[in-house]
């Protein structure tokens, strides 16, 4: 046996204890999260370095332990290996001796099949079913690993199958009567077992290879959840498993391309068992020859007996395959991972606001959307370029530019502003509307057209957002990055502190008006005080803020795919349920809209640039109803039966939960421009597109 | 009907049959990925509607890369190039180098071969390109934050090459190693046999004896070999291409059908897009049948090799 041979049998001796014991050996609980490591005054924050001390190999970003978690995740992997390596051959020998067997046709079929699936590379054949099954379980793995790779095993095995076909012995049998089977069954064994050592330990290390191929692109067994971990700069996603694996870990520890360390001690392990399972392919394994001569004579009759009773290895393979799954599915399967969250919680109250102006929670008051009876189309006299909202008492406003448009007793009006306007109007409690231009100023403008009043931003010269008008008239602006409220009269009340970054989007106040939050930051609206609600949350957000408020009365907190319900009394919060959807299901463009209905329904928009979007309803216990959009698609509203109202180009249309086509269509008139938003009241709704106004009544709204 | 050129022009012409198909193909799995995402009904009519009115979008050249302003077409075809300057590159210096180190060390050591080479040579070749790659990242990173060295070579070139080094590099090594192994058996196969002892016995110069019996006899093997390796590396491309962000179809096709870890808005475009996946296939294709016809006209059809369509 020489050194190479010797490294090789290590590592594969090595592998296995861990496999089997590392739950023992593992200093640490491969799961359990650190939130500091003290050393005497030194405090260090996850993620820990090489050398921490306690954490040997460091840690990932969430503070567990990472020579734990490699120790721990070697079991799952090589597990899974073992199981994609015995089906490889079981398959692969299978199919190559009913090729030997079959008749002409049959056999030609099984050659080309074979021929072309063998010209599939693993790795994409893998990267094809994982993709196309979200659910990363060890099944998906096993038959993603397996259904294209078994056809090496078939050529080799056939290849020592027709040299036994060739040999004077086989022959001689055969025009001695015997059928070919028989031959092949006393024989074959014989012929195939001295190959099949080499192609196990060949088809475990290519299983391995392309197993860390997957992970690393993000795909490994047992799936995980996406959440939104804050960068230097620009938020990123980041994928969190609970139980190691190691393809999760290179695909977690590529994250951190700026602290390779992670990446370098994982691709090392994975590297070296691979190396050492190449070592013990380059020389076959051929053990030393004991010495006391009955043990000597045991081991050639079990070599002997191995190596004729081919039976023999299909049934331990068998048991084997079996074993490593009963094994494998116990501590692995997420599934099976009792769900501990809390009992439902019956919401009573009900939203509290008028609908007109537009809410943050993007609901609608009325108990169901149905479709419109009545379809009028009225064209603007220019070309509009924001949302419309409308007062209570029905009038449509909407910007063009530097204009006003006003649609008042079936005319349009037209007022010049003051500035060039950003964002949507607003209106105040008196049904003025309040227009914010990039520069900072703010007009207050009458249903009449004429500018009441006007005034600036002061800590920064530039306004982010449109404004937000309270119960009192109050108006609030985002200011870069801070809010600033201003009073009926246009003076300043307070600005907040600074808050982390550039926002462009409008405050949003708390139902019972004493909150407003920018973000994932709340405030006092007495005095702009930040309020300690919600520090240490490490979820952001892309667009809108982290926190928003349902239509049912509560304020939530968004995170990636699941919004949790707050239950604010004297600034003091209080979780109360979670709405989430498994987003392992699906793959993630983080959500560009949320809300809840006021009957409870939590409800998230996904969406990417040139792609499709996704709309998803949230119940409780993690029900949930998913329904395709396009990506012109934009939502308008949902009722408080979760009904969905969206318009694209073509259509208006709504979705209900559970359905998959759409509950009503309708058709808009050609060559309108794209859908800006929609404005809903007593009086009727209206839906905005880029080159004309859609109106629309329905009779259970009027 | 087995000149060469004969069998290269079956190659292309199998290769052009089967762009429909896999375009076809590709669009259909874009479909199912997509459907897979939103969670939402696919049915055949549903596909062959949206598949013509893909083409129809191609015919009159309307159709956009997704999240881009540029035509689907020229975009793809850019794509496309750079992808094969790419694996050009890498097949070339694979294959070159491969064959140059094989024989270099079958001359210095004729009959056994040393076990540093086969060590280090099947060791490179067992391990994918994705450790090389990853490697090569840690490097880089490691000399531009903790030294004050400058990078051996540029990370940005002068136009398309940017960022070519590396990723060349990532790509060429597994390859190399395993041609220059596999070369370097077949060679000492040979050389081991009794007629070439014989030849040599009486004296006949080493470079004919390489040029004239060695390699004739074991070149197909050798050749053979090598288009497996290329084959191998063009599903080594993608990894490469999306670790190094190299603007290939490569990199199309994986961002095309890999959930994106990050929120971007390039990701978020191209994820599950149809037409994305299947112009991405037919570069494949055109990739692998270049593979093909170095195969096609090194060695006669009924000659391929010993695999498992010719011992059935």
């Amino acid at each position: 046996m020489n050194i190479r041979t010797l490294i090789g049998i290590l590592v594969v001796i090595t592998v296995t204890l861990v496999t089997f014991f590392g739950d023992w050996i593992a200093p640490h609980d491969a799961r359990a999260r650190h939130a500091v490591s003290i050393s005497g005054d030194t405090v260090i924050a996850p993620p820990f370095p090489i050398g921490t001390p306690g954490f040997m190999l460091g840690s990932d970003q969430y503070g567990r332990d990472l020579l734990s978690r490699i120790i721990v995740g070697t079991k799952p992997t090589m597990l899974t290996i073992l199981i994609v390596a015995l089906l490889r051959l079981l398959i692969g020998c299978s199919v190559s001796i009913i090729v030997v067997l079959a008749p002409q046709y049959i056999r030609g079929v099984l050659t080309t099949l074979t021929s072309v699936i063998g010209a599939i590379p693993e790795f994409v054949a893998a990267l094809i079913v994982l993709t196309l099954q979200p659910d990363t379980t060890l099944a998906i793995f096993v038959l993603a690993l397996t259904w294209s790779s078994w056809t090496n095993v078939t050529t080799e095995v056939h290849v020592q199958l027709t040299e036994l076909r060739r040999q004077p012995f086989y022959l001689a049998a055969q025009s001695g009567g015997d059928r070919q089977y028989s031959i092949l069954i006393r024989h074959g064994g014989r012929v195939v077992a001295p190959v099949l050592q080499r192609l196990f330990i060949r088809e475990v290390r290519a299983a391995l290879t392309v197993l860390a191929m997957v992970g690393f692109l993000g795909y490994f067994v047992g799936g995980a959840t996406w959440i939104i971990v804050a960068g230097d700069a620009i938020p990123i996603g980041a994928r969190a498993a609970d139980y190691p694996e190691l393809g999760q870990l290179l695909a977690t520890s590529f994250e951190r391309v700026l602290r390779p360390e992670a990446l370098i001690v994982v691709g090392t392990y994975i590297g070296s068992i691979i190396v050492g399972l190449q070592l013990l392919l380059m020389q076959p394994i051929a053990l030393p020859r004991i010495r006391p001569q009955w043990l000597q004579d045991a081991q050639t009759t079990i070599e002997w007996w191995l190596a004729r009773r081919s039976a023999v290895w299909l049934v331990v393979a068998v048991i084997a395959l079996g074993a490593s799954m009963l094994w494998v599915i116990t501590p692995t399967n997420p599934a099976l991972v009792a769900d501990t969250r809390p009992a439902p919680i019956i919401m009573q109250r009900n939203h509290p606001w008028a609908m007109e102006g537009g809410d943050a929670s993007q609901s609608y008051r009325s108990a169901t959307l149905d479709p419109p009876q009545q379809l009028e189309t009225i064209r603007t006299p220019l070309t509009i370029t924001s949302a419309p909202v409308m007062s209570a008492r029905g009038e449509v406003y909407v910007y063009a530019t530097a204009q006003l448009l006003q649609w008042h007793r079936g005319q349009w009006r037209q007022f010049p502003l003051p500035f060039l306007p950003i964002g949507n109007p607003a209106l105040d409690p008196t049904g003025n509307v309040v227009a914010v231009a990039a520069s900072g100023d703010i007009a207050h403008i009458s249903p009449d057209g004429v500018v009441l009043r006007t005034y600036r931003t002061t800590t920064r010269a530039l306004a982010t957002s449109s404004a937000v008008v309270d119960l009192q008239g109050n108006v609030a602006v985002s200011v870069v990055d801070r809010i600033e409220l201003f009073d009926t009269r246009g003076t300043l009340r307070w600005a907040t502190a600074a808050i982390a970054g550039y926002n462009e989007f409008p405050p949003l106040l708390s139902p019972d008006g004493t909150i407003i939050v920018l973000a994932n930051q709340a405030f006092d609206v007495v005095d702009g005080g930040r309020l300690p609600l919600f520090a240490g949350n490490q979820a952001t957000e892309y667009e809108g803020g982290a926190l928003i408020s349902g239509a049912d009365g509560y304020l939530y907190r968004r995170a990636s795919h699941s919004l949790t319900q707050l239950a604010v009394e004297g600034f003091v919060p209080t979780e109360l349920r979670t709405l989430d959807w498994d987003a392992a299901k699906v793959t993630l463009f983080f959500p560009q809209r949320s809300g809840v209905t006021a009957g409870g329904v939590g409800w998230q928009l996904y969406s990417g640039y040139g792609s499709r979007a996704t709309f998803v309803w949230m119940y409780d216990q993690r029900q949930y109803h998913t329904t395709a959009l396009d990506a012109q698609s934009r939502l308008l509203s949902v009722a408080d039966d979760a009904t969905a109202l969206f318009c694209n180009v073509q259509r208006i249309y709504a979705r209900s939960p559970g359905t998959a086509a759409d509950t009503w269509t309708h058709p808009v008139l050609p060559s309108l421009g794209s859908c800006l938003g929609g404005a809903f009241s007593q009086f009727g709704n209206v839906i905005a597109y880029a080159d004309g106004l859609v109106w629309y009544t329905s009779p259970q709204t009027r | 009907m087995n000149h060469p050129y004969i069998r290269l022009l079956r190659v292309g012409a199998v290769c052009v049959a089967c762009l429909p198909v896999v375009h076809f193909f590709g669009f259909l799995y874009g479909e199912l990925l997509a459907a897979n995402h939103t969670q939402s009904l696919l049915t055949f009519q549903s596909v062959v509607a949206s598949y013509s009115a893909e083409i129809q979008l191609l015919y009159h050249g309307e159709s956009r890369i997704p999240g881009s302003e540029t035509g689907f077409i020229p975009g793809m075809y850019d794509a496309f190039v750079r992808s094969l300057g790419l694996y050009l590159g890498a097949a070339s210096i694979a294959v070159l180098g491969g064959l140059w180190s094989g024989l270099s060390i079958i001359r210095q050591h004729r009959g056994r071969l040393p076990a540093w080479f086969s060590t280090i040579m099947s060791t490179g070749a067992a391990l994918p390109a994705l450790f090389f790659a990853s490697g090569n990242i840690a490097l880089l990173y490691y000399i531009l934050i903790y030294t004050s060295y400058d990078l051996p070579f540029p990370l940005q070139g002068f136009g398309w090459d940017s960022h070519l080094v590396v990723p060349l590099i990532a790509l060429c090594l597994r390859s190399l190693c395993s041609i220059s192994v596999h070369t370097a058996l077949s060679l000492n196969d040979e050389y081991s046999k009794p007629h070439i002892v014989a030849v040599r016995a009486k004296g006949v110069h080493e470079a004919q004896l390489l040029q004239h019996h060695v390699w004739p006899a074991q070149q197909q093997r050798i050749i053979a070999g090598s288009v497996h390796e290329l084959r191998l590396m063009l599903a080594e491309l993608i990894v490469v291409e999306y670790l190094f962000r190299w603007q290939g179809i490569g990199h199309h096709f994986a961002t095309a059908v890999i959930a994106p870890r990050m929120s971007n808005i390039e990701a978020a475009s191209f994820y599950a897009s149809s037409s994305v996946i299947g112009a991405c296939l037919v570069g494949f294709l055109i990739l692998y049948a270049c593979g093909e016809s170095l195969r096609a006209i090194a060695i006669p059809r009924h000659e391929h090799d010993t695999t498992f369509a010719e011992s059935a």
